[in-house]
């Protein structure tokens, strides 16, 4: 299932800005475990679904997990050998806006070992650096 | 209680952010202290001093000494601001607090054990609620409540109410409110692989119905001027 919002104000956006760390989403929320953002990204709906699904084989539904970020920015990409102008392109795909320090996946009613083990390869998954962080780290 | 932890403080005269970049940058953490009838003192703290002691029991609610112009005073740690990529200490809040007066303050919850719904049965240990709320004095703060969920078994739970504190603690929390509970595990169908059509699909515009009146609107009108332009 392709993840995208289901209704939406306006077809297309600008782009906005990627600047800063992340000010909301940026603490464990409602699990145990989780992974952390270390860079900034457009991260695609396909990349997290891909996530999800790494984290679902490895713990074979044994926890609880939460997924914290959601793609509803719309990216348009005009075809290749296009001239320039003629209005914006079309929707290419939809992104959630990452900014370094934003809690991407949370888990819990697993043991360490096997959070930190499906948290890298959810990580492994993602466009960019993440860290394992947990409630009795910090 | 833990063990008090002392700090060693200089007052600074150098305020915001600017200031608090370069003190960070040469090895201090900013910090402040406040409390009733005290006006705030802004702090300098040495980063390596912090960051010792943050091994020794360094949280929220714990009773550290801060020695400032050698002149030891007692204060409880009410905020410790960290930056969540390097880990740093970024600012450290100290309340000037009155030992003999009680005080109310949230104080994490934690499990010890494996519930046997999770262990025999498969089940899942839902912590539904991370932080409790007390009132006691700051000498009895607890640095976190404990709480033995191995008896509990599928569908079973703890509520605020059946949760043990010390004599000299009282639990301001919602005593219904639920804390842990051991949940049937799910079985949850692994959905199938996306189509490829479902990439280009495209969600329904929030005010789509008046939006195309209008565009009808908009093309009527200019075809009327095209018109205007051909007489």
């Amino acid at each position: 299932m392709a993840l995208l919002p289901s209704k939406v104000k306006y077809r297309k956006q600008q782009r906005g800005s990627r600047k800063g760390l992340a000010k909301s989403g940026n603490f464990l929320a409602f699990g145990e475990y989780g992974i952390m953002a270390l860079d900034r990204c457009w991260m695609r709906g396909n990349q997290i679904e891909a996530a999800r699904i790494a984290i679902n084989r490895n713990i074979k539904r044994r926890g609880k997990m939460w997924i914290r970020v959601f793609p509803d920015k719309p990216i348009s990409k005009k075809p290749a050998e296009v001239r320039m102008g003629k209005g914006k392109a079309a929707v290419d795909f939809w992104a959630a806006v990452i900014k370094p320090g934003r809690i991407i996946f949370e888990l819990e009613g697993v043991p360490e070992g096997l959070a930190r083990e499906s948290m890298a390869l959810a990580a492994a998954k993602l466009p960019i650096k993440c860290k394992f962080v947990s409630r009795h780290s910090e | 209680m833990s063990t008090e932890l002392t700090f060693n403080a200089v007052v600074r005269d150098e305020k915001g952010t600017a200031n608090s970049r370069r003190m960070r940058r040469s090895g201090g953490v900013p910090a402040i202290l406040y409390g009733k009838k005290k006006t705030p003192v802004s702090l300098k703290l040495d980063e390596i001093e912090v960051k010792k002691s943050s091994r020794h029991g360094l949280h929220p609610n714990a009773l550290v000494k801060i020695v400032i112009d050698s002149k030891p005073t007692t204060v409880l740690i009410k905020e410790i601001q960290k930056s969540p990529i390097s880990n740093k200490y970024i600012h450290i809040d100290f309340n000037e607090v009155d030992l003999a007066v009680k005080i109310k303050a949230m104080i994490p919850v934690e499990s010890i054990g494996e519930a046997k719904g999770v262990k025999e049965q498969g089940g899942v240990l839902e912590h539904i609620l991370h932080e409790l709320e007390v009132e006691c004095l700051p000498t009895e703060l607890p640095e976190k409540i404990e709480v033995d969920v191995t008896e509990l078994l599928i569908g079973d739970s703890i509520h605020a109410k059946d949760i043990k504190v010390s004599d000299k603690i009282e639990l301001l929390s919602d005593p219904e409110v639920t804390v842990f509970a051991v949940a049937a595990p799910k079985v949850e169908e692994e959905p199938e692989p996306a189509a490829e059509d479902e990439e280009s699909a495209e969600p329904e515009l929030v005010d789509q119905k008046g939006k195309k009146d209008e565009e009808g609107e908009g093309e009527e009108g200019a075809s009327d001027k095209k018109e205007a332009k051909k007489e």
